[in-house]
C-alpha cells in the first residue's frame, strides 16, 4: 500500500510561533484540549508554560523560545567570562595580542602577569571601568617608545632616536643637497610603478615612534627588523625599483673609506711578489696572509708589522727611525753678538748657522717676544738671516739666548718647565707629555753646564776651529766622501753617519780629545742623548712603533696645519719614514691601525664578508678586487658584480640586506 | 531595489561576486599602501572589518522588525551573504596568524572563523537541503512534527484492533509489539538525526515483507499498511532530521555571531588604548 | 472500502431547502396579485418549474425599516430586490466607509506599528472591545435584529439622506438584479427610506422568471442600454472603437452564460476528479476545429483554453475576466486572401466552474472591430498577413491607422487572449484546483524554502500573535500554493455577507474583513472554497472569552490574511523570506508566475 493512500486529518492549523509555549496536549491529540465549555486551556499554556487545566499536560517551549535561552545564556557567559578575566591577575595572559619575540618574554618571564602588560604600555589598565576613563592624555607623557629606550638607549642615544635615520634635519638635508648635486653620478632608474603620491608617507620625520617599523606580538619567532623595500622608500624623494637597474651606481666603494694603512697591492702584486715567477719570490703574494679569516669567516682588515711586513722592511725603518728627533740644538750666532750672552758656548759662535728644532720651538714660543723673533726668521733657519739687518741679528740674539733659558729653566726645574711652557701655549697633550716624560732632566742638567758654565777660557782653543764646521766647510775632504756617498744605494740615513765617523776620525788625528759619544755604538736601542759636536740633544728612536716618535706624531696631528713647526716635523727623516706607511696618523691622532669595518661604525652601508665567503666562486678574493695596473690599488667594483646573485630570486635585493637604518654620525 | 528584485539569480549573482571582488580590492589595495607608507594599516581593515560586522549583523535586526518597509529580507540576505565573503577575506587581510595568540584574541579568531565557518556551511545547506526535502513527498512543519508523529503511531495502534482473532493476527501482533511500536512510538535518535539514513526503514521493510508467508489476506493488507505508515514515518524523520539541521545551524551562527560582535568591540578598544 | 448493500434515498430535488421557509400560500398569493407577476404568463414555466414555486421558494420578504442599508456599492451578491411597499434610495455617489460601519484601516505609523509588534498579547485571537462590536452613535444601534435577521443601519440617515443625491425606487421597481446574473459588485447603496418592503429573488429564480418574454426583455433592455456599453468599453481591445461601431457592437453582442454560478459548492468534489473527466464534464462554449463565428470576450469566471491531444485533451491556457476568444482565426478569416482557406478554432473553449461571456458576431468584428485594433496587439500571423496586403495598400486601413495614433500615447497593450505556460500539468494543477481565481495567491518554492517559518512568525507578529496562514496547502513538484486568503478575482466568500463586513478595497483589489460588524454568521468561511477564512472565538486580553449577552454563546469573528493592508511595510511574510521561496503572486495571469520561475532557473 502507498504512503498516499493512508488518509490523516489535516494538521492544527491554529498556532502562535511566537509564543514562548505551545500546549503539549496539542502536540499529541492535535486540538487544544476543552476542559470546559468555554474552553478555558484555549488561551494554551501560561507566559511561564504553566497549564492551567487541572490534569495538567506539560508544555513545550516552542523553537523561538529556545532559541533565545540558548543565546541569552551563551551572551551572559562572554560577559561574565571578560569582567572575571579583566579584573583577575592572568589579563596579561589572556588579553595579549599575541606573543612576544623570544628575547622580550624573556625578559618579562619573571614579572607578574598583571606588571607584564605595564612593563612597555604605560597606564595599562585592563579594568572595564578604566577604559573610558580619558586615559588618552596620560600616554602622551610616557609613550612606548620611551619604554623601548628604557632598555635601548645604550645603542641608539634617546635625543635622536625619534629622528629619521636618527640625524637631525640639518644632517639628513645635507645628504640630500648632496645627492641632488651629483646626481650626474646617478644612473637613470627606473620608478617603475613605485613613486606615487600614495607612496608619501604618513610619518612626521621628527618623530618617529620605535612600534612604527618594529611591530611586537607577532609571534615569538617573528622578525621585528622586517622591512619591505616600499616601507624603507616611504619617505624617500628618489624611489627605487630593483637592485640591478635602478640602484644608485656608486664610484669607489668599498675602497677609500679610510684605509689607515697605505698598501701599494700594485707594486707588491705585480714587483716585489710576481705571482708569475714564483721560484723568484720567496713568499708567494697571498691576500689570506695578510687578511686571514677568523673563526666566522670574517676576514681580517690587516694584520700585524712583525707578521706580514717586518720581514722586508725592519732594517730600513731601523735606518730611518735612528737619526731620530731633536728636541734641542744650539744656533750659531756670530761672535759680536755672541758677546751680548754670558758665556755662549764659543762652539756656537761663528756666521749664522743652524735651525731652531721643532719641538724646541714649541717651547720657545711660550715666551711672546721669542715667538715674534722667530717669525722673522724664514723657516727659523740661521743661515738665512742676512747680517746687516739689524732687526734679524737682534732676533737671532733673543733666540739664541732663549734657547739658554730655557736650558736653565729645565735644569733647575726639570720637567715642571717643560710642562709649563707646554701649558703656556696651550698645547697639552698625552702625546707630549709622554715625551717630556721620556726626557731624563740630568741629562739636560749636564748639558746646560757643560755648555753654559764651564768656563770658557779652557776651551776657547780647543773650541776653534769647530771640527763641525769643518766638516761642512773645507771641502776637499768631502771628496772621498761623495764617492762613498754615490757608491753607497739609497740608505741617504747612513752616508752621513759615515761623515760624521769620518771627521770624527779626523777629530781624533787632530787633538786628543775623550771620544765623543756614538749613538750608534752606546745607544743601540734607542734614547736621548747630547751631541757635543752639534750641541743638540738629541732622541734615537729603534725601529717601528717607536713610542717617542709615535707621540712626537701624535702630538704633530694635533696642531693646526698651518702651524710651520707641523710641516717642518713632516721633513724630518724618521717620521717621513713613519707618516709614508701611516699617511691617517698625521691627520687624526693615533690612528695607527686599520680596524675591522665589519660592525664598526654604524653607516648607512654594511657589508659582511662571512655570507660571501660561503659561496665557492667567491672565496678567490681577486674574483671581486682585482688590483689596478693603472693606480695603486684596486679597480672599483661595479654594481653589476654585485648584481649578479643580489637579485630578488637569488640573494635578495631589498634595502635592508645592504642599509642600515639606524646610523650614527 | 526593484529591479534588483526581477533580475535572474544567475546575474544577480555574477553581480554580487564582481561587486564583493572590486570591494576587497579596493581594501586590499589600501590597506597595501598604508602599510608601506608605515601607517597603522591594521587600523583600516580592522575597522572595514568591523563595518563589515556591523552590517552583517544588521539583518539580524530586520529579521526581527517584519512590519516596518526596510527593504525585504532577502535582499538583505544578499548583502549579508557578499558582506560575509568580503569579511571572511578582510580577515585574511587584517589578522597576522590565522588563529591569534594569546587567549582572548585566540578565542577571537576561533569565534570568527567559527562564525564564518557556520555561515558558509548554511549557505551550501539552504541551497542544497530543499531539493532534498521536497523531492521527499510530503509536507512537515517543524512545530507540528511531534504532532504527525502522535497520528503515525496512534494510526499504527489503531490497525491491530480488529475483532476477529486469527494466528496470522499474533504473529503481526507479535512483530509489532517487538519493532514497530518502539519505531513509531519514540522519537528518532541523535544518530539519525545527525546522519539519517535508509537502513531502518529497510530493516523494518524487509522485517514485514519476511512476515508475508505467515499471513492471509487481510493480514496482509493490514501489513502493508504498516509499510506504508513506516515509510511515511521514515520521511518525517528525515524532514525532522534535516529541518532540525537547517535550524541549528542558525542558532550557532546567530549565537555566536552576537559574542563575535561583543568580542570584537573589546578587540577594538584594547587595541586603541594599548597601541602607544 | 465501500461496502456492498445499498441504501434507498430520495434523489435530492430543486427547491428541496427554499430560500425562506417562512414563505406561504398567502404570500405567494399576494405576490402573484402585484406587479411584474400579475402580468406573467404561468405557462411560460414548465410544469416542473411553476411560478408560484419560484416566489415561494427563490424568494423572500424583506422588512425593511428607515436608515436600513438593502445593499452596498462593491458587494457581491447573488439576489435582486424588487420593491413592494415604500421607498428606497438608492445613492449615486458613494458613501463613506465608516457609515457603512466599516471602519476604514488606517495605515499604521512606524512608532504605532512597533509598539503593536512589542506588546502582542500572549492570548490567542484577543480583541479591544471596541474591535467586538460597531462603536454606536447617537444612541441607535448600528446592527439590530429585524424579524429572525440581523441587519446594519446607516448612521444618521436622515442627515446623510439631505446632503447626499438619490434616487428613490418605489414599488414596482427591481434593482440589484445585474450584480445577481452577471456576479459584478453591486454598483450603488441602496437604503430603505422608509418603512418598506422588498422581494429578494435570488438568481436561481430570477432566470426562471426570464422565460416570461416581456419580463426578460425588460431585463435585457434594461442591461444593454444602462451596462453593456459600459462592460465592453472596459475590453482592451475595444479602446479605439469610435461611437458609433461600438453601439453597432453592443447592439449585436450576444450575451452568454455557462456552467453554474455556485462553483465552489461542488468544487470540493470535483477537484478529486481526473483530469480527462473534469475536462470532460466542463460546459462547451466553443469546440476546436468549428468555424469561427463569434468573437467571445470572458466578461466574469473562468474558462478553459484545451486542445484535443490523443484521446483527451490538453488545457494550453485558461482565460479571465475581458480575455478574448478566437481573435486571430477571425481576424485572419477576415483579412485572408480570398482563395486561401479560412482557419477552423485551434482551441476549444470550456468554462470552469461558470463563464459569463459576450460574443461578437464575425462579421461585426470584421467590419467594426478589427480595424480599430492596433497592428501590433494583433497575433503575428495576422499582422504578417497584413504586411503582405500592404503591398497595394488599401487606404481604409491607412486612415483607420492615422486615427489610432496619437491616442493612448501610441503604446500596445497586451491583448489577453488566454495565458499561456511552459509545462501544461502546472496549468492543469492551476486550474484544477482553481488556483487561477487568487490576485494575490501566496507561492512558495521549495527548492529554495528552508522551512523556517520565518513568513507564519512573522504574520503572527504583525496580527497580534495570530498567523493567518499555517503553511500548508498543495503542492506541485516544487511549488507550493499555500493555504493563505488569495483576494480571489471572483470573491464568493463575499456572497451574501449579511452585514457586509468582508469587503473588497476598489482600488487594492484587497478583501478584507470589518471585524466590529461581523457577526460570526461564518457564511464567508463556508462559502470560501479554499478554507482560507478561519472562524475564531475571540477573547480580551487577560483571556476572558466574549460571550453573546442573550445566548450566551461565544463570539466569533471570521480571521483571514489582509495582505497587511494596516502595516507600513506591505505583506510581512513576503518581505521576511530570507531565501526569496516566498511570494504573493497572481495567478489569473500566466506571466507573473511565468517571469518568477524563470529567475531561478
Amino acid at each position: 500500500m502507498a504512503r498516499e493512500k493512508l488518509n490523516f486529518p489535516d494538521p492544527p492549523t491554529v498556532d502562535r510561533p511566537g509564543d514562548r509555549w505551545v500546549c503539549g496536549a496539542r502536540l499529541t491529540e492535535g486540538k487544544l484540549r476543552q476542559k470546559n465549555e468555554h474552553g478555558v486551556c484555549h488561551a494554551g499554556p501560561s507566559r511561564l508554560g504553566i497549564c492551567p487545566l487541572a490534569d495538567a499536560c506539560c508544555p513545550r517551549r516552542t523553537w523561538a523560545s529556545r532559541r533565545k535561552m540558548i543565546g541569552l545564556s551563551v551572551l551572559i557567559v562572554f560577559i561574565a567570562a571578560m569582567i572575571a578575566f579583566s579584573g583577575g591577575e592572568w589579563n596579561a595572559t589572556v588579553f595579549k595580542p599575541g606573543e612576544l619575540t623570544t628575547a622580550h618574554a624573556q625578559i618579562l618571564a619573571g614579572t607578574l602577569s598583571s606588571e607584564k602588560c605595564a612593563a612597555c604600555h604605560a597606564d595599562a589598565s585592563l579594568s572595564p571601568a578604566s577604559w573610558f576613563a580619558s586615559g588618552g592624555n596620560k600616554h602622551q607623557s610616557v609613550s612606548l617608545t620611551d619604554r623601548c629606550l628604557d632598555c635601548h638607549h645604550t645603542t641608539i642615544d634617546r635625543s635622536s632616536a625619534r629622528l629619521a635615520h636618527n640625524l637631525p634635519r640639518e644632517t639628513r638635508e645635507k645628504m640630500q643637497m648632496a645627492l641632488v648635486s651629483n646626481r650626474s653620478a646617478i644612473a637613470p632608474r627606473d620608478h617603475s610603478g613605485k613613486f606615487s603620491p600614495l607612496q608619501r608617507s604618513l610619518l612626521d620625520q621628527e618623530s618617529v615612534e620605535c612600534s612604527t617599523c618594529h611591530r611586537e606580538h607577532r609571534g615569538s619567532d617573528a622578525d621585528l627588523n622586517a622591512m619591505t623595500d616600499a616601507q624603507c622608500q616611504t619617505c624617500h624623494s628618489e624611489t627605487f625599483g630593483s637592485f640591478a637597474t635602478s640602484h644608485p651606481i656608486w664610484t669607489d666603494w668599498p675602497y677609500g673609506r679610510g684605509g689607515k694603512i697605505a698598501f701599494d697591492h700594485s707594486t707588491h702584486a705585480m714587483k716585489h711578489f710576481p705571482s708569475a715567477n714564483k721560484t723568484g719570490s720567496p713568499v708567494e703574494f697571498r691576500c689570506l696572509h695578510c687578511h686571514p679569516k677568523n673563526e666566522r669567516n670574517e676576514l681580517s682588515r690587516a694584520v700585524t708589522y712583525e707578521k706580514s711586513c717586518q720581514s722586508c722592511h725592519d732594517d730600513a725603518l731601523k735606518l730611518r727611525t735612528d737619526q731620530g728627533i731633536e728636541l734641542f740644538a744650539l744656533p750659531t750666532i756670530p761672535e759680536a753678538n755672541a758677546g751680548e750672552i754670558s758665556n755662549w758656548p764659543p762652539a756656537a759662535t761663528g756666521f749664522y748657522d743652524g735651525k731652531v728644532s721643532p719641538i724646541a720651538e714649541l717651547f720657545l714660543r711660550s715666551e711672546k717676544e721669542v715667538a715674534v723673533a722667530m717669525r722673522g726668521i724664514v723657516e727659523r733657519d740661521f743661515t738665512r738671516i742676512r747680517s746687516e739687518s739689524a732687526e734679524q741679528s737682534a732676533a737671532a740674539i733673543l733666540i739664541a739666548s732663549a734657547h739658554r733659558n730655557l736650558l736653565n729653566e729645565v735644569a733647575e726645574k726639570g720637567q715642571a718647565a717643560l710642562v709649563d711652557r707646554a701649558a703656556k701655549t696651550g698645547l697639552v697633550s698625552p702625546s707630549l707629555t709622554n715625551i717630556i716624560r721620556s726626557v731624563p732632566p740630568q741629562l739636560i742638567s749636564d748639558t746646560y753646564r757643560l755648555w753654559f758654565e764651564v768656563s770658557n777660557k779652557s776651551t776657547v782653543k780647543a773650541a776653534k776651529p769647530v771640527p763641525f764646521r769643518l766638516a761642512s766647510t773645507n771641502d776637499e775632504l768631502l771628496v772621498g766622501d761623495e764617492d762613498e756617498l754615490l757608491g753607497n744605494d739609497d740608505d741617504l740615513l747612513s752616508d752621513d753617519k759615515d761623515v760624521l765617523l769620518g771627521d770624527g776620525h779626523d777629530n781624533e788625528s787632530l787633538s786628543s780629545k775623550p771620544k765623543r759619544f756614538d749613538p750608534t755604538v752606546n745607544l743601540k736601542e734607542g734614547g736621548w742623548y747630547r751631541d757635543d759636536l752639534r750641541l743638540a740633544i738629541v732622541y734615537r728612536g729603534h725601529g717601528h712603533a717607536d713610542s717617542v716618535v709615535k707621540s712626537t706624531i701624535e702630538m704633530m696631528s694635533t696642531l693646526p696645519h698651518e702651524d710651520p713647526v707641523r710641516a717642518r716635523l713632516l721633513t724630518s727623516a724618521a717620521i717621513a719614514a713613519c707618516i709614508k706607511c701611516h699617511p691617517g696618523a698625521a691627520e687624526k691622532m693615533g690612528s695607527w691601525t686599520s680596524p675591522p669595518l665589519v660592525g664598526a661604525s654604524r653607516s648607512f652601508t654594511k657589508f659582511s664578508h662571512t655570507p660571501h665567503m660561503n659561496i665557492a666562486g667567491l672565496t678567490d678574493c681577486v674574483h671581486c678586487h682585482t688590483v689596478s695596473h693603472a693606480h695603486a690599488n684596486f679597480e672599483p667594483i661595479e654594481r653589476e658584480a654585485c648584481a649578479t646573485c643580489h637579485t630578488a630570486k637569488a640573494a635578495g635585493e631589498s634595502c635592508t640586506t645592504c642599509h642600515r637604518y639606524h646610523v650614527t654620525e | 531595489m526593484k529591479r534588483f528584485e526581477t533580475i535572474s539569480f544567475r546575474t544577480r549573482r555574477i553581480i554580487g561576486l564582481s561587486i564583493t571582488a572590486i570591494a576587497i580590492a579596493i581594501v586590499m589595495s589600501i590597506h597595501q599602501s598604508i602599510e608601506e607608507r608605515l601607517g597603522r594599516a591594521s587600523y583600516f581593515s580592522g575597522f572595514s572589518l568591523f563595518g563589515a560586522l556591523v552590517a552583517l549583523i544588521l539583518i539580524g535586526i530586520r529579521r526581527r522588525l517584519p512590519m516596518l518597509p526596510l527593504g525585504s529580507v532577502s535582499t538583505w540576505t544578499q548583502i549579508h551573504l557578499y558582506t560575509g565573503i568580503f569579511a571572511a577575506v578582510i580577515y585574511f587581510v587584517h589578522v597576522p596568524a590565522m588563529i591569534a595568540g594569546g587567549v582572548f584574541e585566540c578565542g577571537l579568531s576561533i569565534v570568527f572563523l567559527l562564525v564564518t565557518a557556520s555561515g558558509f556551511y548554511g549557505l551550501y545547506a539552504s541551497r542544497m537541503l530543499p531539493r532534498r526535502l521536497t523531492a521527499v513527498g510530503g509536507e512537515f512543519r517543524y512545530d507540528q512534527v511531534p504532532w504527525h508523529r502522535n497520528q503515525i503511531a496512534t494510526a499504527a495502534s489503531g490497525l491491530l484492533r480488529s475483532d476477529h482473532e486469527s494466528a496470522a493476527t499474533e504473529v503481526l501482533r507479535g512483530f509489532y509489539a517487538k519493532y514497530l511500536r518502539p519505531f513509531f512510538e519514540s522519537s528518532p535518535g541523535l544518530t539519525y538525526v545527525a546522519v539519517p539514513t535508509g537502513s531502518r526503514r529497510r530493516r523494518l521493510l524487509a522485517g514485514l515483507k519476511e512476515l508475508d508467508r505467515y499471513l492471509e489476506e487481510d493480514t496482509r493488507s493490514t501489513s502493508g499498511q504498516f509499510a506504508a505508515l513506516v515509510r511515511r514515518r521514515d520521511d518525517l524523520d528525515y524532514h525532522y532530521a534535516l529541518q532540525f539541521r537547517l535550524r541549528i545551524w542558525v542558532v550557532v551562527h546567530s549565537v555566536f555571531s552576537v559574542v563575535l560582535f561583543a568580542a570584537a568591540m573589546v578587540h577594538g578598544v584594547l587595541a586603541l588604548r594599548f597601541t602607544f | 472500502m465501500e461496502s456492498a448493500e445499498a441504501i434507498a434515498v430520495r434523489r435530492p430535488r430543486r427547491w428541496d431547502e427554499p430560500m425562506d421557509a417562512s414563505m406561504n400560500d398567502a404570500d405567494v398569493a399576494w405576490l402573484r396579485s402585484r406587479q411584474p407577476f400579475a402580468s406573467m404568463d404561468s405557462k411560460s414555466f414548465p410544469r416542473s418549474i411553476p411560478l408560484d414555486g419560484i416566489l415561494r421558494n427563490d424568494c423572500r420578504l424583506l422588512r425593511c425599516e428607515p436608515g436600513e442599508i438593502v445593499v452596498r456599492e462593491g458587494d457581491y451578491g447573488n439576489s435582486a430586490f424588487l420593491v413592494l411597499a415604500g421607498s428606497v434610495a438608492v445613492f449615486v455617489d458613494a458613501l463613506a466607509p465608516e457609515q457603512l460601519g466599516r471602519r476604514e484601516k488606517e495605515r499604521l505609523n512606524w512608532p504605532e506599528a512597533i509598539r503593536r509588534f512589542l506588546f502582542r498579547s500572549c492570548v490567542p485571537e484577543a480583541r479591544h472591545p471596541s474591535q467586538v462590536v460597531p462603536s454606536s452613535k447617537n444612541g441607535s444601534e448600528a446592527i439590530r435584529t429585524l424579524d429572525d435577521r440581523q441587519a446594519i443601519f446607516l448612521q444618521g440617515f436622515d442627515a446623510v439622506l439631505k446632503e447626499c443625491e438619490t434616487v428613490s425606487l418605489g414599488p414596482g421597481e427591481l434593482f440589484g438584479e445585474v450584480a445577481a446574473m452577471y456576479r459584478s459588485p453591486r454598483t450603488a447603496t441602496v437604503i430603505a427610506e422608509n418603512e418598506a418592503t422588498l422581494l429578494e429573488i435570488r438568481w436561481q429564480g430570477l432566470r426562471i422568471l426570464r422565460r416570461d418574454r416581456t419580463f426578460a426583455d425588460s431585463l435585457d433592455l434594461h442591461y444593454r442600454e444602462q451596462w453593456l456599453p459600459i462592460h465592453l468599453r472596459e475590453i482592451p481591445l475595444l479602446r479605439y472603437l469610435p461611437e458609433d461601431s461600438l453601439d453597432r457592437v453592443a447592439r449585436s453582442t450576444q450575451l452568454g452564460s455557462y456552467g453554474r454560478m455556485e462553483w465552489n459548492s461542488e468544487y470540493e468534489k470535483s477537484r478529486q476528479l481526473p483530469l480527462s473527466e473534469q475536462i470532460a464534464s466542463e460546459p462547451i462554449v466553443a469546440e476546436e476545429g468549428r468555424m469561427p463565428t463569434e468573437l467571445v470576450i470572458v466578461r466574469s469566471g473562468f474558462g478553459r483554453l484545451s486542445k484535443q491531444y490523443g484521446s483527451s485533451h490538453r488545457t494550453t491556457a485558461y482565460l479571465g475576466k475581458s480575455h478574448v476568444f478566437g481573435l486571430e482565426e477571425l481576424a485572419y478569416n477576415a483579412l485572408r486572401a480570398t482563395n486561401s482557406p479560412p482557419r477552423t478554432l485551434a482551441h476549444s473553449l470550456r468554462a470552469i466552474g461558470f463563464l459569463d461571456t459576450l460574443s461578437i458576431p464575425a462579421e461585426v468584428f470584421a467590419e467594426d472591430v478589427l480595424p480599430h485594433v492596433r497592428r501590433s496587439e494583433l497575433p503575428k500571423s495576422v499582422s504578417q498577413l497584413i504586411e503582405n496586403s500592404e503591398r497595394g495598400g488599401s487606404e481604409r486601413r491607412q486612415k483607420s491607422r492615422a486615427a489610432k495614433s496619437g491616442r493612448d500615447g501610441g503604446k500596445d497593450l497586451p491583448v489577453l487572449s488566454g495565458t499561456q505556460y511552459q509545462q501544461t500539468e502546472l496549468l492543469e494543477f492551476v486550474v484544477q484546483n482553481r488556483l487561477n481565481n487568487g490576485q494575490q495567491a501566496m507561492v512558495i518554492d521549495l527548492h529554495r524554502c528552508t522551512r523556517c517559518d520565518e513568513c507564519v512568525k512573522a504574520c503572527a507578529s504583525v496580527n497580534d500573535g495570530n498567523p493567518r496562514f499555517a503553511r500548508q496547502g498543495v503542492v506541485h513538484d516544487r511549488l507550493q500554493f499555500v493555504q493563505a486568503c488569495m483576494h480571489c478575482e471572483d470573491p464568493v466568500c463575499m456572497i451574501g455577507c449579511p452585514t457586509g463586513s468582508i469587503a473588497r478595497d476598489a482600488e487594492t483589489g484587497v478583501v478584507e474583513i470589518h471585524e466590529p460588524i461581523c457577526i460570526g454568521c461564518g457564511t464567508c468561511a463556508n462559502a470560501c472554497p479554499y478554507q482560507n477564512i478561519q472562524m475564531a472565538s475571540i477573547r480580551d486580553k487577560s483571556g476572558k472569552p466574549y460571550l453573546d449577552a442573550t445566548s450566551g454563546k461565544p463570539i466569533t469573528k471570521a480571521t483571514k490574511c489582509d495582505m497587511c493592508s494596516s502595516q507600513p511595510g506591505g505583506p510581512a511574510c513576503a518581505a521576511v523570506c530570507p531565501h526569496d521561496a516566498l511570494v504573493r503572486i497572481d495567478l489569473t495571469e500566466s506571466h507573473p508566475l511565468q517571469k518568477w520561475l524563470d529567475r531561478r532557473t
